[in-house]
């Protein structure tokens, strides 16, 4: 019976067949309650992990969590989770789960060199109070900062957001997701004028084509993958092609495995345009009516300090490119130049400028971009013969041009993580919108998230230093006086100069810029590359840092101050998934000991300051904008008084406790019983997370990015929907006008975004008329040339290395290495490499090994079999092992458009110890 | 290997519980699941996973009743589950014996993994068919941290 069962599988799978169709049982299974659960009280929930957006059950008895499983209600993962989803539930019990403030004293007072003390939440903010008054009166807003994360609930998100740029007038708030989804949110808005993706996970089930880039799905969005084996598996003409830098478990169920050299994928992408018009393929009905061509800038620099100041000796020779480049023979192909020809970066200042250009000059941009050039330059396995790669990316171009095929791109941190991170999203959009395979249920580039709330706490949010709200931006005039009407501000109340981005604090904390800093639900001192800089900046540097942890890690250890923060079922939130999901849950469960919500302790702590101290003339360096007294912020004490605010009102009413907030009452009917840690400790009877929900919506209301009231989330039967929600109902496929009730009718296809819809027209080289043209509701098709990495391997540090994540942890670890299967799965980073190329250094499994860069060095135990396989010259290790700790050596430049940091392309050598 | 996470373990508890109870102050090197200095660059032990053949590896403790089950026996010599073939599948794929664990036999699948065609065949669903998204081989190393789930 096995034997032939397997058989059957077998053949009917390699053949390509249907092999599986028909009634799951779980659903009959999933109805019996079990004997033993009786006492259990089932809260609807999300998981904590990945951008995949899984739901989850989570079941308490007795003020515990005592089980989890996947929600079979929910549309994204249909009952399933993957290893570490099953274990959201045993994450908030780690024996050393931080229970009270810790901070470092001497003698009962605070001192940076002392050690951590536990003391009350009261002494905790004094010290914090203290160390902050100091620093802004020093530095005013510039000189203060937060560390945000695309893991806080969104409503944490917007009370940071809101405490930052309302309150201490500062932009200096950013978070992690800077380091994941900024390149993607960049070439978002250049190209569609909005941000987020067209379309949604159901076009797994709808393409017939899945192509990963640089996105090892199998491991980094499990859930995801299991939906697109099932599609694979059960449809013959399903294909995979799975294009990354080495061999890994998203190759094992691909059709066509390519494997590239870092950062070839642009040009690749320009293989596949120059397919596209060699063979008349453009589908000019839909271009035509539809987009738009563009380019922009080459010499944009890579996102580095413009001074080697503060740079380690070894780490100058790379720095120095920030400036000036030499270009390589094949970047010198790629862009119609002179190999060796020296360029001066000269467009570092303003890398994301762009200009309309002819199809002309798209054509002629692409014509480099031939078989042979491409092949004999992207070739990643140096193993491979050249004729068979060639095949294969011909077979690709083949499958996004066939007319037959549905097509969707998948992406996430190998575009993203790119000193080209924008480019080569902005050219996966070109592909698509060239072949009018875009906004269609099966058809589009489909950019995925790796956070949690990515999308719907820092991006929709606008939780960086340059947004606001709903796609708005802080250079942006009429959006500062849309959200300072909203927020009840006086006018320029909010500070018009640009925040610092997440690498950029870490820089300021180096150079003394920021001197009071604030992190949150992120990790950056064990996350954020090249931490050598930053670890010693924290701990030698004249600043506070304030931590904010549920648990000890490499952040906690380096504060000054760590508040124990509540976990994800320990409090009320919502989270936004990478298919504009949004979903809410209910507190199941009190936090332990004293940890409370991040929103806590925002709210609590605007408590302590009053308007006057920060609504006052304010120093902002460089600060240069039109209507503002150069370097100053004004005062808008006397508006205020106006508006009926007393200069001694405190922030938490002024921000927080508003007339609007405090109508929203606690206790509510919608908590069907469940507590509310938050809305308890603050008193005034007001519901926090529902008042701050409601007046969040405004900003999104009849601008494409409507969501539903808060009740309407925590219905039963509500899983999540996907906004825009307009009239009650989701919004499946943006842009297309059978699915998106913003898209006029009879226009096919709008795009309808409405940031950089203005540009001035050139060439491929420069602009030659600068007055803006409209280009409303149209998609931009850019040409992007191949650039080299900014480090690449050679005679000393000899190997390419490229880090990310592993199936069974999230992160830094400090939540799964604490969940004993897990920690038993993967205990421990280990350096995949080649086998030969550990031969060749006398190494082999096992062995005890420096990885060595220009930045710094850790010992890591080498690994030459499991899961992945490395092409000779490349390798890999994951960064979650506070043990190893792997950004050492990992480069921080960025993309110079999106600052987001390049963790895929360091230059290292490897030795015995 | 196995004593010095032990040992490693019983440190961090030890320094976690002083913090939690008590007035005494704490290092940062003490911290953590690495309790070392951040500047320090040490050694991480080495590891294998479980090479026990599945006859006599017997089964590993659930969490609750419903947690995956994680893998107790070798598992590299099964891997990869690719679309041409799942080696787990040959032995733990027994419709016929769903719930029905016998001792020093395969664990049969649970009903959730299989699909019932329209002559009421069992077969796995094609969204199990990648067991290892669920189910990780395990290495016998000590929990770096206590759980009290």
């Amino acid at each position: 019976m096995t034997l032939s069962r397997r058989d059957f599988m077998k053949t009917s799978i390699a053949a390509g067949t249907a092999a599986t169709v028909g009634m799951p049982l779980s659903k009959e299974a999933l109805a019996a309650v079990k004997a033993g659960e009786k006492d259990w009280q089932w809260d609807k929930s999300v998981c904590r992990f990945c951008g995949t957006g899984c739901g989850i059950m989570v079941a308490t008895k007795d003020g515990r969590v005592v089980a989890t499983k996947g929600d079979p209600k929910a549309p994204v993962n249909r009952g399933l989770n993957c290893v570490k989803g099953y274990f959201n539930g045993k994450i908030m019990y780690g024996k050393d789960r931080l229970t009270q403030p810790l901070m470092r004293m001497t003698d009962g007072k605070f001192d940076k060199k002392g050690k951590f003390v536990p003391v009350s939440w009261e002494q905790a903010f004094d010290e914090m109070e203290r160390q902050f008054r100091k620093t802004y009166a020093e530095k005013g807003p510039t000189g203060v900062a937060m560390l945000a994360s695309a893991q806080k609930t969104i409503q944490e998100g917007y009370a940071f957001n809101k405490l930052f740029k309302a309150g201490w007038r500062s932009n200096n708030i950013d978070p992690n997701a800077r380091n994941c989804m900024a390149s993607a949110v960049a070439a978002f808005y250049s190209v569609f004028g909005t941000d987020e993706p067209a379309g949604n996970y159901d076009d797994i089930e709808y393409t017939d084509t899945a192509i990963l880039w640089g996105a090892n799905m199998a491991e980094m969005h499990p859930i995801l993958w299991s939906r697109i084996t099932d599609r694979r598996l059960g449809h013959k003409n399903a294909r995979i092609i799975n294009l990354t830098t080495y061999r890994n478990m998203s190759s094992d169920i691909a059709d066509l495995e390519i494997i590239f050299k870092p950062q070839t994928d642009l040009a690749i992408q320009n293989y596949i345009a120059r397919e596209i018009i060699a063979r008349n393929a453009v589908n000019w009905d839909f271009v035509n009516k539809h987009c738009v061509f563009t380019t922009g800038p080459y010499d944009i620099g890579y996102g580095m300090r413009p001074t080697d100041k503060f740079a380690f000796p070894a780490e100058k020779d790379i720095q120095a490119k920030e400036l000036r480049v030499k270009l390589d023979r094949d970047e010198a192909i790629a862009q119609r130049r002179t190999e060796g020809e020296v360029v001066e970066q000269k467009s570092t200042g303003n890398p994301a400028a762009h200009w309309l250009i002819s199809f002309e000059d798209f054509k002629k941009a692409v014509e480099p971009y031939t078989l042979d050039f491409v092949a004999a330059m992207s070739k990643g396995d140096p193993d491979e013969p050249l004729d068979q790669y060639k095949a294969k990316l011909k077979q690709l171009a083949d499958y996004y041009i066939d007319p037959a095929r549905k097509v969707v791109s998948f992406w996430t941190m190998g575009f993203n993580q790119s000193v080209r991170g924008t480019w080569v999203n902005e050219q996966c959009y070109m592909n698509h919108l060239l072949l009018g395979k875009q906004s269609q249920p099966g058809n589009g580039a489909f950019s995925l998230t790796g956070q949690p709330s990515a999308c719907g706490t820092a991006r929709e949010v606008g939780m960086f230093c340059h947004r606001l709200p709903s796609d708005r931006l802080i250079p942006n005039p009429a959006h500062r006086e849309y959200t300072e009407k909203q927020w009840n501000l006086p006018a320029k109340t909010i500070n018009p100069h640009i925040g610092s981005t997440y690498g950029k604090i870490l820089r300021d904390l180096e150079d003394g810029g920021v001197k009071w800093l604030w992190v949150a639900v992120n990790n950056p001192f064990q996350s954020h590359p090249n931490i050598n800089h930053w670890l010693k900046a924290a701990r030698e540097m004249d600043n506070f840092v304030v931590v904010s942890e549920a648990y000890p890690g490499i952040s906690a250890k380096v504060a000054d101050l760590i508040l124990p923060s509540a976990m994800i079922f320990e409090k009320w939130g919502s989270y936004g998934n990478a298919e504009r999901r949004t979903q809410h849950w209910r507190q199941s469960v009190q936090p332990p000991g004293q940890a409370r919500g991040d929103m806590w302790q925002a709210i609590e702590f605007s408590k302590r300051f009053k308007v006057k101290e920060f609504w006052g003339e304010q120093k902002v360096p460089g600060l240069k904008v039109a209507g503002y007294e150069d370097g100053k912020l004004p005062s808008v004490l006397d508006e205020a008084v106006k508006l009926g605010y007393s200069p001694e009102d405190s922030l938490y009413k002024v921000l927080f406790a508003t007339p609007n907030n405090l109508k929203v009452k606690w206790p509510d009917a919608v908590a069907k019983g469940r507590d509310n840690h938050i809305a308890r400790l603050l008193g005034d009877g007001w519901f926090p997370e529902k008042a701050i929900w409601q007046e969040y919506t405004v900003f999104g209301r009849g601008v494409g990015k409507d969501l539903a009231d808060f009740d309407v989330y925590h219905d039963d039967d509500v899983r999540g929907m996907k906004w825009p929600v307009v009239n009650g109902k989701e919004t499946h496929w943006r842009f297309n006008e059978q699915h998106d009730p913003y898209v006029k009718k009879g226009a096919g296809f709008q795009f309808y975004g409405k940031l950089f819809k203005a540009i001035p027209s050139g060439d491929l080289d420069k602009v030659t008329d600068p007055k803006p043209v409209s280009v409303a509701d149209k998609a931009k098709i850019f040409f992007r040339p191949y650039a080299a990495p900014v480090e690449m391997p050679d005679a000393n540090y000899d190997l390419m290395f490229c880090t990310g994540r592993v199936l069974e942890h999230w992160h830094t670890g400090t939540m799964t290495r604490r969940v004993p299967e897990l920690h038993r799965a993967v205990p421990a980073a280990v350096m995949w490499m080649h086998p030969d190329d550990a031969a060749k250094r006398g190494l082999k499994r096992n062995d005890l090994a420096w990885v060595e860069s220009r930045r710094g060095k850790v010992q890591i135990r080498i690994e030459t079999g499991g899961r992945n396989t490395m092409p000779r010259g490349t390798c890999y290790a994951a960064f979650f092992d506070e043990g190893v700790l792997i950004n050492k050596i990992c480069i921080d430049a960025t993309c110079p458009i999106s600052r987001e940091s390049d963790y895929k392309k360091s230059a290292v050598k490897v030795y015995k110890v | 290997m196995k004593q010095k996470l032990l040992m490693l373990a019983a440190l961090s508890t030890f320094a976690l519980g002083s913090y939690a109870v008590g007035d005494m102050a704490v290092l940062d090197d003490s911290l953590g699941l690495s309790p070392v200095s951040v500047f320090a660059d040490p050694a991480p032990a080495a590891f294998e996973y479980r090479d026990l053949d599945p006859k006599v590896a017997g089964i590993l403790p659930r969490s609750w009743e419903d947690a995956p089950p994680q893998i107790p026996h070798r598992a590299e010599k099964y891997m990869p589950v690719n679309a041409k073939m799942n080696k787990c599948l040959e032995c733990h794929e027994e419709p016929g014996k769903i719930g029905k664990k016998e001792k020093g036999k395969p664990t049969p699948m649970s009903e959730a993994h299989y699909v019932k065609s329209d002559k009421g065949e069992l077969s796995i669903s094609n969204k199990h068919y990648v067991c290892t998204l669920c189910h990780a081989p395990q290495v016998d190393v000590a929990p770096i941290m206590a759980n009290t789930f």
